[in-house]
């Protein structure tokens, strides 16, 4: 069944359709962009500013920990540290890396 | 703001171009979208709340979120109903946190003597009479053009109920048309 729709209001609201002109409307478009746009910019350098004193706030703690963890690892390599640096070492090293080479699909002709 | 073709040739582009520009972060390109649909979408709101300030602040509103949100159109093609979709969610958000929904035209016509009461102000104030979503309905099936289905996907109302409300709407739209001196409706 086709939608139904009555010719007479159809024909009253094309009548009622105006040509409206688009300068004014445009420009007070633009300046309400303008201000979205200075808006968004004063939430980015404010969410910015957030960040950063988070950031130093957090940093004494950060750093504190990083030390522990490096210092529990360092303790707990020590056994492995002449291996490492060893060139049986160095060849796994570099088995190692050109395997992710490969698999990252780095080394495949473009 | 980017701007990707010279100022001239924005008239010769088609639409899909331009909004693939816009999706792509171009200022220049939307504000030619704004500048092509900015009639139409006044319009539309022009008959769905009846005042012109209003109309054009929803329009405003409209085209400023099509702007933070083109990115996520789905397709260039969509770009027209999604804005008209975008411009009647406005007018519903708008419609639902003010509660002066019907006020017939009293304050209007006394503005404008009878002899110079329009067409277009009879339609708007007879508009206004019906309830918010057979409004919607029958402006977007009248001054649209959209078909039932269209209507029911873009409002979320559904399809049976958008039948119903541009049945009833137009026979109530017709009779108030009517009863302001519109002999030649009937």
């Amino acid at each position: 069944m086709s939608d139904e729709i009555d010719d007479r209001l159809l024909a009253l609201f094309a009548e009622a359709h105006e040509n409206l002109p688009g300068t004014e409307f445009m420009q007070s478009y633009l300046a309400r962009m303008e201000r979205v746009r200075r808006l968004q910019n004063m939430r980015r350098i404010a969410l910015g500013l957030i960040l950063v004193v988070l950031a130093a706030w957090i940093m004494p703690w950060v750093l504190a920990t990083t030390a522990a963890v490096v210092h529990v690892v360092g303790e707990q390599s020590r056994s492995y540290g002449a291996l490492i640096i060893s060139p049986a070492g160095w060849g796994v090293s570099m088995l190692i890396g050109f395997l992710v080479l490969l698999r990252t699909g780095a080394l495949r002709r473009r | 703001m980017t701007g990707s073709l010279p100022a001239g040739a924005w008239a010769a582009a088609s639409e899909i171009s331009i909004v693939l520009l816009a999706m792509n972060g171009d200022d220049a390109a939307y504000g030619e979208l704004v500048r092509r649909r900015q009639g139409a979408i006044r319009n539309l709101l022009r008959r769905l709340t009846r005042e012109a300030s209003l109309a054009d602040d929803l329009a405003q509103q409209t085209f400023v979120h099509g702007w933070q949100s083109i990115r996520h159109l789905k397709s260039p093609g969509a770009f027209g109903g999604w804005l008209r979709k975008l411009a009647v969610n406005f007018w519903l958000q708008h419609a639902r946190s003010s509660k002066q929904e019907v006020a017939l035209d009293e304050d209007l016509r006394a503005e404008h003597p009878a002899a110079t009461v329009s067409r277009q102000l009879d339609l708007d104030a007879a508009l206004a009479q019906l309830p918010r979503d057979a409004r919607l309905c029958i402006v977007l099936a009248y001054n649209e053009g959209m078909t039932h289905r269209e209507i029911s996907e873009t409002t979320s109302i559904p399809l049976g109920t958008v039948k119903s409300h541009i049945t009833r709407g137009s026979a109530r739209l017709r009779e108030l048309l009517q009863a302001y001196g519109e002999a030649h409706v009937r």
